[in-house]
Order: C-alpha cells, then sequence, then structure tokens
C-alpha cells in the first residue's frame, strides 16, 4: 500500500497532518516569516488592532508584532510538545513493560508509584517539578515529561498484559524464544499503536500543559514569546484588545486538534483488522 | 388426513447488514414452518444465517445496522416481524421463549432467580398473589430439575454452575408455557456430561405441547432431539425434510458432506471426507448456488447452471425440500466416490 | 524399528501442578487450585495418544507442564530418557526443538503483526537455523506440506478462514521437525467442514513424519478417529488408560463410560436403543476435591470404600488400566 493510499484511506492522517506540518513550517521559518524581531517594544505603536500591513495581527501593550510572537511562539510549543513526550514514552516504555511482563511484584511497585503520581493532577506535579528546579525550557520539558510518565506506563503495562496473555507469546515461547526476543518480536510491535496513539494525543496535552504553564508565569521566562504567556498577557485587555488572545489561542487550538486528529488517524491506520 | 395449520410460518425471510456504506444480505429468503408440539432443528456452519434467523424472529437484531427487506414471520396468526413493540413484548416470553447460549446474558446477576422466574410469571399473569406466585415459581425449578427447588429460589445466578445456571434460565423460559420455544445452541457451551443432562431437562419440562425451534452446529444433537431439520447455508435454506430421511438419505452434497465430515464415535469408520474450501463470506457470496465452489458433484459435473442459477427449494423425495441442480445425481456419484 | 517403536519418548512421572490463588490481607489462605494432582503416562515413538475429559480435568495444564509452559510443582518429564523439569533456560531451547505445540485458538495463536511466511519462518530464526535463502525454502516447503499456497505466504492471518490459519499454526509447529507434537483442541474452535479437513492433514502429516501426538480433546469421536491409545482425566486425575479398542468398545471406569453414553448420537435410526447414563450434578471444585476416589459424588456405583479408599489404576484382565475398585471387562 503506498503513501497516497494510505492517505486517501485515512483522511484523518492527511488532515492532521497537514495541520501539523504547517505548525511546523511556521516555527520553523519564524525568522523569515516575521515581520518583526518579536521581542522589539515599539511604544508609540501600542495595541494596534490587526488588520494594517504593518501589523497584520496588531500589537500588544508593548507595541510588539503580534503576528512575530506567534509565528516565534510555535517554536516553543513545537520544542517542548515532542521533546517532553519523547521522555514520558522512553520512561513509560521502561516501566510500562517491566511491570506488565515481568508481573507480580514488579508490577505492585510500579503501579503503586504510578497511582502516588497519578494522585496530583499532572499540571500540579509538573509546575512543583519546576518550582523546585527553577523555570527554564529544560526543566519545563523534563517537568512535563515526568508528569505524563504514569500515563503512558498504564497505557504501556495493559497493553503488555493483553499481549503477554495472547497464545502466540506463548508460542513463541514454545518455540525456544527467549525473552529479550519475544519482548522485541512480539510484544513491542503488537503495543507501539498504542503507544503511537497516546503519544500523538499526548503532543497535544503537553502543548496545553505548557501553555497553561507559561500562561501561569511558571514557563519559559519573558521575554522569550510562547502562546501560553501571550493568553496570559491579553487576558486583561481581552476587552479592548481581544486580537493577542485570539491569535495566541487559536494555534493552540488548533495545534491540539492536529496532534488528536492524527493519533487517530494513525490508530486506525496500524491496526491490521482495519480495511 | 388434512395438514393443520403451522405454529409458527416464515416466509421469504431477508434481512440485511450494513457495512461502510453498502447492505450485506444475510438472509435470503428463508421460508420453513413450525407445527404444534413438534422439534425442529436448524443446522448450519458460521456465517449461514441460523442464528440471525433467530435473532429476527424474536426481534433481537440490532436496529441501526440491521433491516427486514422482505418477508413474514406468521405466529398463531399474526406476523411477529411487524408487530408494534407493546404487543411483541405481549408474545415474547408468554408464547414464544427464548433459551440462549449463554444464561448469564439473559440472567440478572444482582437478582435472585426465583425472583426472575416469579417476574417472568407475574409479568404476562399480574394479579397473582405473592404465594400462588411463589407455588409456580417452585414448581417450575423443580420441573427443571434443580435439586433444591426452596433454596434454588433465592440464589444468585453466580453462586450457580454453567449446567444449573442453564437449567435456571430454562426455568424462566417455560415459565409461561410457551407454545414456542426458541433455543440457541443450547448446550455448546457446557462439558458433554452436562449437555446430556440439560438436553434431557429441555426435552421433558417443555412438556409435549410446546414445539421447539433447536439452533445447533451440533449434528448429534440434531439426531438425537428433533422430529425435522432444517440445513442451512450462506444464508439460505438448502434442504428440509424429517431428520430420520435428511440422516439416512441426504439429498443435497452440502448436507451430504456435513455428515461425512464428523468422526463416528460408534465406530473407528474409515477415513473422513471433508467439505474442501470454507464457508463463504456474506460480503463475497459465489453466483449461482452459493455452495458450487466446494461442491463435489459441481466439480464432478461442472454444469454451468451451478454457477449461473439460484437453485430453487423443490420436493425431494419423501417429505422435505431440496435447493441443488444436481440433486439427481447424487445417488451415482456417491457410488462414484466411494469406488475411487 | 520394532525397539523402536516400543521405547517411549516421552516419561510423565507423578506430575503435580498446583495453582496458588489470590489471598488477600484479611482472607484466609485458600487451599491451592489442585489441577493436575499425580498424573503419569507414556508417549512412545510415533505413537498418538489422546487426553479426554471435560472442561477443569487438568488436560491443558497437563499439557503445557510438559512444553514447561507452565512450571510443574513437582513430579518428572523425561522427554527421551533426559529430566525435563530441571533443564536451564538453554537446554530448554534445544528440547523446544524437538516438542511442539499447536494452540486451539487459530485466532489468538498468530501474531497478527506478521505474514504467514515471517510465522513460519520464526522457529527457524530463533533456532538460527539456515541462512535466508535456505529459509525461504524450508518454509515454502511447509506450506506445501500444510496444504497452502506460496500465494498465501505474503498475507497476514486476519486474511485467512480459521481453517487455513491452524494449517499455518501447524506448519510453524512442524518447522523445526519435532519428534513430539502437542496438540491442544486444534480442531475445536473450528466448523465441522473444516473439522475433517484439519484432522485428514494431521493423520496425513503423522504417516509421512512419524510424529508423536499428544492430542488434548474433549470431543471423544475425534480422538478415537486420531488417537490409537486413550487417557481418560477427571478432576486432575487419570481415571482410565487403553488402546482405542478398550477405552470406546469395553470402557471400564463409570466416568469414562458415563462421558461416552453423553455423547449425542449422530443416527436418528438407532434413537433411543442404547440407554444413556446421565450423571448426577457437577463436577466437583479441584480446590477440595472428594476423599477417595474423585468421581464418587457423581456414581452410581459408588460405596462407602469410594470415599476411604482411593482407587489405584489397576491393569485389568483385558489389559488397559482403570481407577476404580470396581471396574471389570
Amino acid at each position: 500500500m503506498n503513501a497516497l493510499a494510505v492517505l486517501r484511506r485515512h483522511p484523518s492522517i492527511a488532515i492532521g497532518g497537514v495541520i501539523v506540518l504547517v505548525v511546523f513550517a511556521a516555527a520553523l521559518l519564524a525568522p523569515w516569516l516575521s515581520p518583526h524581531d518579536p521581542a522589539a517594544q515599539n511604544l508609540v505603536a501600542r495595541l494596534r488592532p490587526p488588520g494594517t500591513a504593518e501589523h497584520l495581527l496588531g500589537t500588544d501593550r508593548y507595541g510588539r508584532d503580534v503576528l512575530s510572537r506567534v509565528l516565534y511562539g510555535a517554536r516553543v510549543s513545537l520544542i517542548v510538545g515532542p521533546a517532553s513526550v519523547l521522555i514520558a514514552s522512553i520512561l513509560g516504555l521502561t516501566l510500562g513493560l517491566a511491570a506488565g511482563y515481568v508481573g507480580r511484584k514488579t508490577d505492585m511497585l510500579i503501579g503503586r508509584v504510578f497511582d502516588v503520581m497519578l494522585a496530583f493532577p499532572s499540571i500540579l506535579l509538573a509546575l512543583a517539578i519546576v518550582a523546585a528546579l527553577g523555570p527554564s525550557l529544560g526543566n519545563m520539558i523534563l517537568a512535563i515529561g515526568l508528569s505524563m510518565t504514569p500515563t503512558f506506563g498504564r497505557v504501556i503495562r495493559s497493553a503488555v498484559i493483553g499481549v503477554r496473555a495472547r497464545d502466540y507469546v506463548a508460542s513463541a515461547r514454545a518455540l525456544g524464544a527467549g525473552h529479550l526476543f519475544t519482548i522485541a518480536v512480539h510484544v513491542l510491535p503488537n503495543i507501539l499503536s498504542a503507544v503511537l496513539v497516546v503519544s500523538t494525543v499526548a503532543v497535544a496535552s503537553a502543548i496545553l500543559v505548557e501553555a497553561t504553564m507559561s500562561f501561569l508565569g511558571l514557563g519559559v521566562p519573558p521575554p522569550t514569546a510562547t502562546w501560553g504567556s501571550m493568553v496570559a498577557e491579553g487576558k486583561g485587555m481581552f476587552l479592548t484588545a481581544p486580537w493577542i488572545v485570539i491569535s495566541a489561542g487559536l494555534p493552540i487550538t488548533v495545534t491540539v486538534f492536529g496532534f488528536s486528529l492524527l493519533g487517530d488517524g494513525i490508530r486506525d491506520w496500524l491496526d491490521p483488522r482495519s480495511g | 388426513m388434512t395438514t393443520p395449520a403451522p405454529l409458527l410460518s416464515v416466509r421469504d425471510l431477508t434481512v440485511e447488514f450494513r457495512r461502510d456504506r453498502s447492505w450485506l444480505r444475510a438472509l435470503h429468503g428463508v421460508s420453513f414452518d413450525v407445527f404444534e408440539g413438534e422439534t425442529v432443528g436448524v443446522v448450519g456452519e458460521s456465517g449461514s444465517g441460523k442464528s440471525v434467523t433467530v435473532q429476527s424472529l424474536m426481534g433481537l437484531l440490532p436496529a441501526r445496522s440491521s433491516r427486514l427487506a422482505a418477508g413474514s414471520a406468521v405466529f398463531a396468526g399474526r406476523d411477529i416481524l411487524r408487530l408494534p413493540r407493546r404487543e411483541l413484548r405481549r408474545i415474547r416470553g408468554k408464547d414464544i421463549a427464548m433459551v440462549f447460549q449463554d444464561p448469564m446474558s439473559s440472567l440478572n446477576p444482582v437478582f435472585t432467580v426465583g425472583y426472575q422466574i416469579a417476574e417472568a410469571i407475574r409479568e404476562h399473569n399480574p394479579g397473582l398473589s405473592r404465594e400462588t406466585l411463589r407455588e409456580r415459581t417452585l414448581a417450575v425449578l423443580s420441573r427443571v430439575e434443580l435439586p433444591h427447588p426452596a433454596q434454588a429460589f433465592s440464589t444468585f445466578p453466580f453462586q450457580f454452575s454453567g449446567g444449573m445456571r442453564q437449567r435456571a434460565m430454562i426455568a424462566m423460559a417455560i415459565a409461561n408455557a410457551p407454545r414456542l420455544l426458541i433455543a440457541d445452541e443450547p448446550t455448546t457451551a457446557l462439558d458433554v456430561t452436562i449437555q446430556a443432562q440439560v438436553m434431557q431437562v429441555l426435552q421433558q419440562a417443555r412438556g409435549t405441547g410446546s414445539a421447539m425451534l433447536l439452533i445447533t452446529h451440533d449434528m448429534g444433537l440434531v439426531a438425537e432431539a428433533t422430529d425435522r431439520v432444517i440445513v442451512m447455508y450462506a444464508g439460505r435454506v438448502i434442504e428440509t425434510g424429517t431428520t430420520a430421511e435428511v440422516f439416512a438419505a441426504p439429498r443435497h452434497p452440502y448436507t451430504r458432506g456435513l455428515l461425512a465430515s464428523r468422526p463416528k464415535l460408534a465406530a473407528a469408520g474409515g477415513r473422513l471426507t471433508p467439505i474442501p474450501g470454507s464457508p463463504p463470506n456474506i460480503a463475497s457470496l459465489p453466483g449461482g448456488c452459493a455452495f458450487h465452489p466446494r461442491c463435489a458433484l459441481h466439480e464432478r459435473h461442472r454444469d454451468p447452471i451451478c454457477v449461473d442459477t439460484v437453485p430453487a427449494l423443490l420436493p425431494r423425495e419423501g417429505a422435505g425440500l431440496v435447493a441443488c441442480h444436481l440433486t439427481h445425481l447424487l445417488g451415482s456419484a456417491q457410488r462414484e466416490m466411494e469406488t475411487t | 524399528m520394532n525397539d523402536a517403536a516400543t521405547t517411549p519418548i516421552l516419561e510423565v512421572r507423578h506430575l503435580v501442578k498446583h495453582f496458588d490463588r489470590p489471598r488477600g490481607l484479611f482472607r484466609r489462605v485458600a487451599p491451592p487450585l489442585r489441577a493436575v494432582d499425580d498424573v503419569s503416562f507414556d508417549i512412545k515413538a510415533g505413537e498418538a495418544l489422546g487426553l479426554v475429559g471435560e472442561s477443569g480435568c487438568g488436560k491443558s495444564t497437563t499439557g503445557r507442564a510438559i512444553l514447561r509452559l507452565i512450571e510443574p510443582t513437582s513430579g518428572e518429564i523425561r522427554f527421551q530418557g533426559e529430566d525435563v523439569t530441571g533443564l536451564d533456560a538453554a537446554a530448554l531451547r534445544r528440547l523446544r526443538r524437538d516438542m511442539q505445540i499447536v494452540f486451539q485458538d487459530p485466532y489468538g495463536s498468530l501474531d497478527p503483526k506478521m505474514t504467514v511466511r515471517r510465522l513460519i519462518a520464526e522457529p527457524l530464526r530463533i533456532h538460527r537455523i539456515g541462512s535466508a535463502a535456505e529459509r525461504r525454502r524450508r518454509v515454502s516447503e511447509l506450506l506445501d506440506l500444510v496444504g497452502l499456497t506460496e500465494e498465501h505466504g505474503d498475507r497476514h492471518p486476519h486474511e485467512f478462514s480459521g481453517g487455513q490459519r491452524q494449517r499455518v499454526g501447524i506448519a510453524r509447529a512442524l518447522a523445526l521437525e519435532p519428534k513430539l507434537l502437542v496438540l491442544d483442541e486444534p480442531v475445536s474452535a473450528l466448523d465441522i467442514s473444516i473439522q475433517a479437513q484439519i484432522l485428514n492433514l494431521l493423520i496425513d502429516l503423522r504417516d509421512r513424519l512419524g510424529i508423536a501426538f499428544l492430542f488434548i480433546s474433549h470431543d471423544l469421536a475425534v480422538v478415537r478417529y486420531v488417537c490409537e491409545r486413550v487417557v481418560v482425566m477427571y478432576l486432575g486425575v487419570i481415571v482410565e488408560i487403553g488402546d482405542r479398542a478398550a477405552i470406546f468398545d469395553r470402557p471400564a471406569h463409570p466416568y469414562t463410560q458415563a462421558l461416552l453414553s453423553s455423547v449425542p448420537n449422530p443416527d436418528p435410526a438407532s434413537r433411543g436403543q442404547s440407554r444413556r447414563i446421565v450423571l448426577e450434578g457437577d463436577q466437583p471444585s479441584a480446590a477440595n476435591p472428594p476423599s477417595g476416589c474423585r468421581f464418587r459424588t457423581r456414581c452410581w456405583k459408588a460405596t462407602s470404600r469410594c470415599s476411604e479408599e482411593t482407587p489405584p489404576l489397576r491393569r485389568l484382565a483385558d489389559g488397559h488400566l482403570a481407577a476404580c475398585h470396581y471396574a471389570e471387562v
């Protein structure tokens, strides 16, 4: 089945993929696409409404160009989202595999740790970690990654348990396969679609957490432009200058939507029973 | 001798299921009769349509993904396929009752067995006193030979073993002395020794007055328990007749194949003759006679009519029907097969 | 040759498997489930031995314990004279080239992500047998052996019918040229018309390759068709062992008699001619089996002796074994 046929059969991969690609392109090409320096203040041109050739999306209260800040903000979201999910999926995969495959005491121990972590809302956990380590891009990625680990671990653990109980795993063992071979050849490929689906959807929620933390002032320190901090700054002027909140809020929604759609599409595509 | 009117008369039953954006036909004009007091077996493999037939008779087809394309099922003078819900409920559980393969699907786990049977009785006999209800329930429980009826009355379904649960479900089904009992693979999930118990109970408890439609894939069960048999394949009835005649001289190559592909317990016997290939998928039924790609008779004679035309159900020798273009050649073909 | 045919390839001695049951914080320790309780039998090279009984009798557990897919609690399993129970991982791997299993569920026992060709090649890969080209050739041979075509090899299991999947399962099990094949209800999940295809395939393969079978099934007619000798189990113990004719024509244990008489007779002409033995009640729990003879609670011949004294498997006049105080031929 070639790529085109896949896209035709699963339009949500195409639509989600296009959205994600556009956001990536915007982030990558921000220096060339942006009409202004995102941090450059222009106190003469404060709170200009959108629509002028000079400031297509208007300016904020320091006279910074909103369009440029939105484009640069995409960079933060697209670094934090995938990077934290990478951390969460590596940790979650290791712990989930150990819990699900080894079982018994290992499972109980890891399960309890997850329970404790899940008792806190992930945003609270991330906030606590950042508060302890100090706000920076790296710490935020680590914090979000750690806070999402139990979610990954749980999903992977139950997927592993499901696969492990199947006769084809027993069948491989009966053929003389070792544990590592069994995990690599039978367990991993059969939970991969679950991991991939959770990952893409998790990127969406990681972007939301990042935005929330930036909104609360615990994200990447200013003056770096992030969508979350833009919403935070704009919220007080929503009635007089709604374009700031909307210009930053809309990309969050669209990006999250794009990743979720992509995740759904990938799940359908990877399931060998579909079609 | 005049033939009495059938208790249930199914005509041209045609049911379709939705897959993606199209409708797939699962039943192609199924017709049969069930007469007062008789036991009729419906046999077939996966995809034959035997379960769909039962589901449509009981109004249990999923409303959104299936539809009745044509047909009628007249029970005691009324078409139960087109009855308003309320009328249907009045018939279901009273005149027609059902025994399922999995008793847990029809027994509610949070009520005692006695309560559920009493409810089933009260539903159709409002105004009975508590004492009468209890008495009747206990009577029904002892009819299915549950060891301690009074104890069973206040037992929850999950406290029973599989065989006991199946008895409890039979008790519920016969509580209102139905005129027709539909049993869908009633013993398939049970062990052989328990299967024998349950079949015995099913036969004895329902009494002589009611008819039974027994849906099964087990030819042995059909041979033992039924008066007449209906053989289904790919959504069609392909042979009917008295059980004795169909087993002694099957007139459809598929029926013959089914009988030849089961090893016999009674004698070691020779080699089995399997039917080649697999039952077809309803999404891609072969043209003409749906059985022709697997048919030994077609293999031998290569008559194009099998590929082009769906065979009609025509009277066979004895009291029955068969849908095969080449059935007249069957006897000789069988002899040839045995000599080679 | 004659000698090889009588030497057992597998000797099972006093096999026991107890399953511990979970206990709660405040609950008393539950007695273990005695799934298999002191089971001994042999399989000769090239012989087809049937293991029959109802659900919960321990037949599947016995099959899996022999392959050490489940660790036996105690007992000895000697394969070609070597005790399997003490083997380390490397020796176990070697052993698994000679002992293989075909599972009941042809849907669950094949990895859905793999093509049929990869599935059949997997055992060769695991044991690093042959070059890529040699493996390809061997897979083609195996496909042909089980009645599948080259073209089938490139498809995934979900594109196949149950019967075809079971053929793939058999090809996988045969890839390493085992000497013993454990078949765990290999046709129970299949349509009747397909069952006969698979049964004939198994019989042909045994004739051609000389593999011994441990054929586990609840279906007595199928066992009669395939097996020369039969072991009947009830509630974790063996109640009767004998060759085909002895078990089916001269069953000595009341349980075997009841089991045989419970099977519906597919000949309506002889309906009602033989009297059916319908057993009372249900199989007791394996966690708390009856004292003495385990079948006594459902047996019409039971006396007080049956609850006090466990009947040993003893040899009857015609040479077959039954565990009943009152068995006679």
